[in-house]
């Protein structure tokens, strides 16, 4: 449950809230979830992933869509991609390795403040 | 003991650090690639370039009284303005709207600049720039232009409209050239418009041969030289009709018996603009059109690129009603029309670049010799900012004559040569006030006083009238020469080398309701030798000007229908002229089957470059071989040279049956011209073949040829290519591969209300995201165009309009 709904609070935020003149600015919301949420780096790392790729690739569809692929298609053609679909996708997982990054950062913090840790060999 | 840094600190400082990296990466350029993280992301990357026209962003903050902006489903704005400053910054407002990567991107190629975007690899072509003293130009100009209170006030008007848009502007809507390139827009200044005049005349006005034909001067002598390259032949059609009678009394000057000129050998020259900067203009009286009402149509031709050089717009305020198109960078209307005339441009071509020999006292430069003295040069240090790299440093020296172009850090030979260039648009002009006032002018008087203020680059203004009249004047400053002064080297040592004075505007060419009832232009010779000034250019046209009378002369009851005939008229003149001569000379004896396919297609053709059509595919490549293969003794020449026109060598086929040129130096056999026409035939022959080959079977014109809109950058996928088209150099429809008529228009002078069509290869909107980027390009290509919605009252034409918003202050 944890897992889900970090990828729902990175998602909503990511989705509504992005910053037009500092786009990596959004990597503050996977940092404070990383920074409130106890889990190992691993799953912060994905559910940060995860939480930025589909707010990203659900924004650049519909963008896509309403534009009629214009624009995406003759970007895919000049970064030698087969088209736009494959752009979209690249271009979601950049921000989701971004998410993934800042929310294991977060909880990497975190971290140096918990004393007891617990048993699992994940996390140290 | 030392303290240890925990395990977990120091997890949280590597992940910090490969955050902080991986942030970095993504805002920078990393192998030509765009930022990828800026580019990619939604917010304000590449995909906010497929949101089109994003009217609800227009804001005008800085207008003083109410306007009216309207725009029409083409996007022409119309702009309804209470004064005229208001009126220029909605312009300028407008233009960098639509097109503010283009006219920046311009100004800093211009301005020798582009190393700032594009690095190392951009600096020689930065240096050839500033040292043809395009910026020194566009400096002097604007000193002067300071003086003119009116003319600055528009163009500061029009500037604070660009830098507004540009302010209020978000880092999503920036064109996505910026993105692609990852820098932004500067300020615009009013010193970048007049960069973008020196940018035209650059482009028309710069082309000169004086050092290649000083090099074949000496090469051939002056007999063979003549009679390779003679300045005009019998058959030219002049603009100004042979043997007008002027009634002024001309200043003339004779060259001194004695003229050396420097003899001077250069491995490479400056690169040239290109030859095919042509078009053509004319107007036709109302006793030839059906309506009885002057028609007035105009075609310039130039570079074919998207963004298109051309920007329409309808520019109302109380001063002025006009529409026509503006190029993105400059105020007011340049091709166009009003309620009361209607007018267009051909470039004039003539020859106002010379270069002088320098003679420096020594090393240091600091003096060179001139008329029997020791004259001071100026030094100016030219700093250049290179991306990735440490700025570059080149010094220029300049001289009365204008900049050392030559020189020993460029392209000098190695301090063996120093060749100031002096050229007419160094010096200081106001060429926007000639269209301030062109824009508002009711009548022929105040036509020639708005040409009267008209520099350069020198133009063939066509203009009509509502009130009947029709004419054509050659505008431009042109300095008075002696015989051949300039054609070759000059002396910039002495007095008599330079140039002495003007031709004062009274005296220029021009012609007023001629008895023809047309006057037409299309780069040809302005006049004949009875014109008592001496005018000279290599690049006189010598086909379109001819088929551009030949067709005015039979028309009678001209409607637009015909007019746009004309306009895109693709009989091919010189394969009229020629093709017969050489098809005789086959000899169809040892004839494959393609080569009997070629001829029997040949004999039948037309003579019409229609985008199907075969023979005009066969005919180029033969003509092209042809001209190779007299032309191949010029191939051996060690310096820059250039060889003889179309017109000149199929001159000489006519009426040299015997010339030295035909034999072909490599062989041993001495090739007569039948062996040539035969050998070029052949040749012609295996190269279609061998295109056939590569790419496909079909070599229809259009094919063939590959018309192709180049976008500025040359990135391919926002350019557009194979576009189905007709035409060629040297025919009226110019459309070669990357050439062409980049605007269409025509002029009904109707008194009840002036009627114009227009189109153009391209789109108001300059984002390649937006459908109308190229929306036009069809239409132009079917020779079809778009009435233009032109009113006086904004009210008039509302209904037919994508937005219309009053704007209060």
């Amino acid at each position: 449950m944890n897992f889900l709904f970090r990828v729902f609070i990175i998602f909503l935020f990511t989705y509504f809230f992005g910053f037009d003149n500092h786009w990596w600015l959004i990597v503050i919301y996977p940092i404070i979830v990383g920074l409130i949420f106890i889990d190992n780096l691993l799953s912060h790392f994905i559910s940060g992933f995860l939480g930025i790729f589909l707010a990203w690739l659900i924004l650049l569809f519909q963008l896509d869509v309403q534009t009629n692929s214009i624009i995406s298609q003759k970007v895919a053609n000049i970064l030698f991609l087969n088209n736009s679909i494959v752009l979209l996708s690249i271009s979601s997982s950049i921000g989701g390795f971004l998410g993934g990054i800042g929310s294991s950062f977060g909880q990497s913090i975190r971290k140096i403040f918990i004393k007891n840790l617990n048993q699992d060999p994940y996390l140290d | 003991m030392q303290k240890i840094i925990p395990l977990k600190t120091i997890k949280s400082i590597v992940l910090f650090f490969i955050l902080i990296i991986f942030i970095y990466l993504l805002n920078s350029s990393v192998f030509n690639l765009p930022p990828l993280g800026k580019f990619l992301n939604p917010y304000s990357g590449f995909i906010q370039n497929g949101m089109v026209n994003k009217f609800y962003d227009i804001d005008l903050p800085g207008i003083k009284d109410e306007v009216t902006l309207q725009i029409d489903s083409l996007l022409i704005p119309h702009i309804y303005a209470k004064n005229d400053e208001d009126l220029y910054y909605v312009q300028g407002y407008m233009h960098a709207f639509h097109r503010l990567w283009q006219m920046e991107f311009q100004i800093m190629s211009t301005s020798g600049r582009l190393s700032e975007i594009f690095g190392e690899r951009a600096l020689s072509r930065d240096r050839e720039s500033r040292r043809k003293g395009l910026l020194y130009a566009a400096k002097n100009t604007l000193e002067v232009s300071k003086k003119d209170k009116e003319t600055l006030k528009f163009i500061q008007a029009y500037t604070k409209g660009i830098n507004d848009f540009i302010s209020s502007n978000d880092i999503k809507n920036l064109p996505i050239e910026y993105k692609l390139l990852n820098y932004k827009p500067e300020k615009w200044t009013i010193l970048k418009s007049f960069l973008l005049m020196e940018q035209m005349s650059d482009m028309l006005s710069r082309r000169n041969q004086d050092i290649e034909d000083t090099y074949l001067l000496e090469l051939l002598g002056k007999e063979e030289y003549d009679f390779l390259f003679p300045e005009i032949h019998q058959a030219v059609d002049p603009i100004i009709p042979r043997n007008t009678s002027f009634k002024f009394s001309p200043q003339k000057l004779t060259r001194k018996r004695d003229t050396i000129y420097p003899k001077i050998l250069i491995d490479k020259t400056f690169k040239k603009p290109d030859p095919d900067n042509g078009s053509n203009n004319f107007a036709i009286s109302g006793k030839r059109t059906k309506n009885g009402y002057p028609i007035l149509g105009s075609q310039p031709d130039l570079s074919l690129n998207l963004p298109s050089i051309w920007y329409a717009i309808h520019l109302n305020s109380p001063t002025v009603n006009t529409m026509g198109v503006s190029l993105p960078g400059a105020p007011g209307i340049i091709i166009g029309f009003n309620d009361s005339i209607a007018w267009g441009e051909t470039n004039a071509t003539r020859d106002v670049v010379d270069f002088y020999k320098i003679k420096f006292k020594d090393n240091n430069r600091k003096e060179y010799f001139f008329d029997g003295k020791w004259l001071k040069t100026e030094k100016i240090i030219e700093k250049f900012i290179v991306k990735n790299s440490n700025p570059f440093y080149d010094t220029i020296i300049f001289t009365h004559h204008g900049p050392v172009s030559y020189d020993r850090n460029f392209l000098g030979n190695n301090d063996k040569v120093d060749l100031a260039m002096r050229w007419i648009a160094h010096d200081a002009s106001i060429e926007y006030k000639t269209f301030f006032k062109l824009n508002r002018a009711k009548n022929i008087n105040e036509i020639k006083e708005a040409l009267s203020y008209f520099d350069g680059p020198a133009q063939n203004f066509a203009y009509a009238t509502t009130s009947g009249d029709i004419g054509i004047t050659i505008a431009g400053k042109f300095p008075i020469k002696w015989e051949e002064q300039g054609k070759f080297l000059l002396d910039g040592s002495k007095r008599d080398h330079e140039w002495s004075g003007y031709i004062p505007f009274d005296h220029a060419l021009s012609m007023l309701n001629p008895e023809r009832n047309y006057v037409s232009s299309a780069n040809q010779h302005p006049s004949d030798k009875s014109y008592p000034y001496y005018t000279y250019s290599h690049n006189y046209e010598y086909y379109r000007g001819r088929r551009l009378n030949d067709r005015l002369e039979t028309i009678l009851n001209a409607t637009i229908e015909d007019v746009k005939n004309i306009q895109n008229d693709n009989f091919n003149y010189i394969a009229y002229e020629i093709l017969p001569i050489l098809l005789e000379k086959i000899d169809t004896i040892n004839f494959d089957d393609n080569k009997k396919l070629y001829f029997e297609n040949l004999k039948k053709w037309d003579y019409f470059s229609n985008p199907k059509s075969t023979e005009e595919s066969i005919f180029e490549t033969w003509h092209h071989f042809l001209r190779k293969t007299i032309w191949d003794e010029f191939d051996t020449m060690k310096f820059e040279y250039r060889k003889p026109t179309k017109y000149n060598t199929f001159y000489l086929i006519k009426n040299y049956p015997e010339l030295k040129y035909y034999d072909i130096i490599s062989t041993e056999k001495t090739e007569d011209l039948n062996d040539i026409i035969n050998l070029s035939f052949e040749l012609t022959k295996d190269s279609i073949e061998a295109w056939k080959e590569v790419n496909s079977n079909d070599i229809s014109w259009k094919n063939y040829k590959n018309t192709t809109l180049r976008h500025i950058l040359g990135i391919e996928d926002f350019s557009v290519s194979n576009i189905s088209i007709g035409g060629n150099r040297n025919i009226l429809n110019a459309a070669s591969k990357y050439h062409g008529p980049s605007w269409r228009m025509i002029v009904e002078l109707d008194p009840g209300g002036t009627k114009a069509w227009g189109v153009y290869p391209g789109g108001q909107s300059g984002n390649p995201g937006n459908i109308n980027y190229s929306s036009m390009i069809k239409d132009w290509s079917l020779g079809k165009y778009n009435k233009l919605l032109f009113d006086k009252f904004s009210e008039k034409i509302e209904n037919q309009m994508l937005f219309n918003k009053k704007f209060k202050k």
